[in-house]
């Protein structure tokens, strides 16, 4: 009977339009919705816990289930959905990211209302999923809690705040979408950039062509050319073609210098006036060489940080063109020996903990220009006792008072050292205390 | 009427059919931004400039995926190296080793050998969209 009934759930599976029909026959009702049932059971569970790259498809499939399904059917999978969901947003968090990203597109307020409890709830561990899935199904009376979405101190929750905009198509927000062209990160500056492009507000894609620009990198990740491909991709949408740039080259190529300026050309056209004056942290970010040690924080609930020491005493703070702090002379001399001695103590462990959405990594060069050699701490949403060797967190200890900690007009240097004692605190543990 | 579309035909239309042919002897560098830039939609045709790498010879930089295991012949090859490059199929690269088994490397690397384009299907799910088989970590 098992059997038979897996066989009758491929049609669903495939989404038919006429999913009643199987070949030779039609379904009954009671034996469809058994059916339906085993195969949300076998889906629910893939989006839980199947291979990472199905988890999304498979939660996509409930959805299309749902859609193919008459009345009685839609509200049995909603039910599950609730059932499953529980009460309280940790409860809910159980479901997986895969699942909370697309529990707006049932139609149903209770799963709605969870959803913006999660968003609301600074603990719960996928914000970004919840954000989105509320964005992409937005309705206008919930246009002040995309606003202050737009705000958030997460960044995919911020761009998830913007395309809430998109999907609302309301431009009486457009004071603030501006102000997200000056956001510390690139992906939001992009999707602003992208979604008053087009609105028609052209000018806005100055900001694309800037991150052609780019060659930063962070150590060695090239951060600017990942941002010149996922640029170009959006300036080819809204002009039609790349007009001869190409994101492999450098962005001073002679190929590229003149495709840059065919590009500008046709923005200035389109958009009239002066080219806009950009903000500081949206200017095109150059190669920073000189970086000897830094680490970078990845919380599912806390955000992102990225910062590195260099050979001259100067903190930098973010990627693209990050903020730079000037430290004491001898600072990073000082601090390259402490590491040293504090790294060497690891010998040749190089992860620590389970795969998992917060992550720390930890960078280090025994000189400018030398290999870097990475230390990854990481883990689920779950607190993890002792989880960060003793070593990495006296050498920790000691990066973090060269922090500042004053509160500071710019989002990335604002009060650094206490933000970033907190993400550290809900990763690896508490530091210095 | 019920379409059952047979996916891995899907997949063999996309790959070329007969699988990797090497055509040259000279590993191509390829940006890893480029292959997981794209803008994928199921049982869309990727852009000709990625279709042309199939079978391939490259070399190409990129990260483990955090948690490979050790001593086995496949991991995922990623631009950037956490969880949140894993949930989308264009955004890593299947890695076989034909020799060497896997130790876990936590910084970037870079890996040569010949390169598969097109979608694979297991259970109706599409699991892979990029494939790579080389020698060993070490070659």
């Amino acid at each position: 009977m098992r059997a038979l009934l897996a066989v009758l759930a491929i049609p669903v599976l495939l989404g038919a339009a006429d999913r009643d029909e199987i070949p030779g026959g039609v379904l009954a009702p009671p034996l469809q919705e058994a059916n339906q049932e085993s195969e949300l059971d076998r889906l629910l569970r893939a989006a839980r816990t199947g291979r990472t790259v199905i988890r999304p498809q498979a939660a996509r499939r409930i959805v299309r289930l749902w859609g193919a399904s008459d009345a009685a059917g839609r509200a049995a999978i909603t039910g599950r959905l609730l059932t499953e969901s529980g009460e309280t947003t940790a409860s809910l968090a159980r479901l997986g990211s895969a699942l909370v990203e697309v529990l707006g597109e049932f139609a149903d307020t209770q799963l709605r209302t969870r959803l913006w409890a999660a968003v609301d709830d600074a603990g719960f561990p996928w914000r970004p999923y919840a954000a989105r899935g509320l964005a992409a199904t937005a309705v206008s009376t919930e246009s002040e809690r995309f606003a202050r979405m737009l705000v958030d101190t997460i960044a995919p929750v911020r761009a998830a705040g913007v395309e809430a905009y998109r999907v609302l198509d309301s431009r009486k927000a457009l004071r603030l979408l501006r102000q997200r062209l000056s956001d510390p990160d690139d992906r939001v500056r992009r999707v602003t950039a992208d979604l008053l492009a087009q609105w028609g507000e052209v000018d806005a894609l100055y900001w694309l062509l800037e991150e052609l620009r780019r060659q930063d990198t962070f150590f060695d990740r090239p951060t600017g050319l990942q941002a010149r491909y996922q640029s170009l991709a959006l300036i080819v949408q809204h002009l039609g073609d790349a007009a001869g740039y190409d994101a492999d080259r450098p962005p001073d190529s002679d190929a590229n210098v003149t495709a840059l300026s065919v590009l500008e050309e046709r923005v200035a056209e389109r958009a009239g006036g002066d080219r806009p004056e950009l903000p500081e942290v949206a200017r095109a970010g150059l190669p920073t060489p000189r970086s000897r040690f830094g680490f970078e924080l990845r919380s599912c609930r806390l955000g992102e940080y990225y910062l590195r020491w260099t050979a001259d005493d100067v903190l930098l703070v973010g990627q693209g063109r990050p903020a730079r702090v000037q430290l004491p002379r001898g600072t990073v001399a000082r601090l390259s020996k402490s590491g040293a001695a504090h790294l060497s103590e690891l010998e040749d462990r190089r992860f620590f903990g389970t795969p998992g959405c917060d992550m720390e990594h930890f960078l280090w060069r025994d000189a400018v220009g030398s290999d870097t050699s990475v230390w990854i701490i990481s883990k689920g949403p779950e607190t993890v006792e002792n989880l960060r060797p003793k070593a990495l967190g006296e050498f920790l200890a000691e990066l973090l008072e060269t922090l500042p900690d004053e509160p500071s007009n710019f989002p990335r240097t604002d009060r650094l050292r206490t933000r970033v004692r907190a993400t550290l605190a809900a990763l690896g543990g508490p530091v210095g205390e | 009427m019920i379409v059952l579309v047979p996916a891995l035909l899907l997949g063999a239309v996309l790959c070329g059919g007969a699988g990797p042919v090497l055509d040259d002897d000279e590993a191509v560098t390829v940006e890893i931004a480029k292959l997981t830039s794209i803008k994928y939609r199921r049982g869309k045709a990727l852009p000709d400039d990625i279709q042309e790498l199939d079978g391939k010879l490259i070399r190409i930089e990129g990260y483990m995926g955090v948690g490979t295991l050790e001593g086995v012949d496949t991991f995922e090859l990623l631009p950037e190296a956490c969880e949140c490059a894993r949930s989308k199929v264009q955004h890593f690269i299947e890695v076989t080793m034909t020799e060497g088994l896997t130790v876990y490397q936590p910084g970037r690397i870079t890996i040569e050998g010949t390169l598969s384009v097109g979608e694979v299907e297991e259970d109706g799910f599409v699991v892979s969209l990029y494939r790579m088989t080389i020698k060993s970590l070490d070659q």
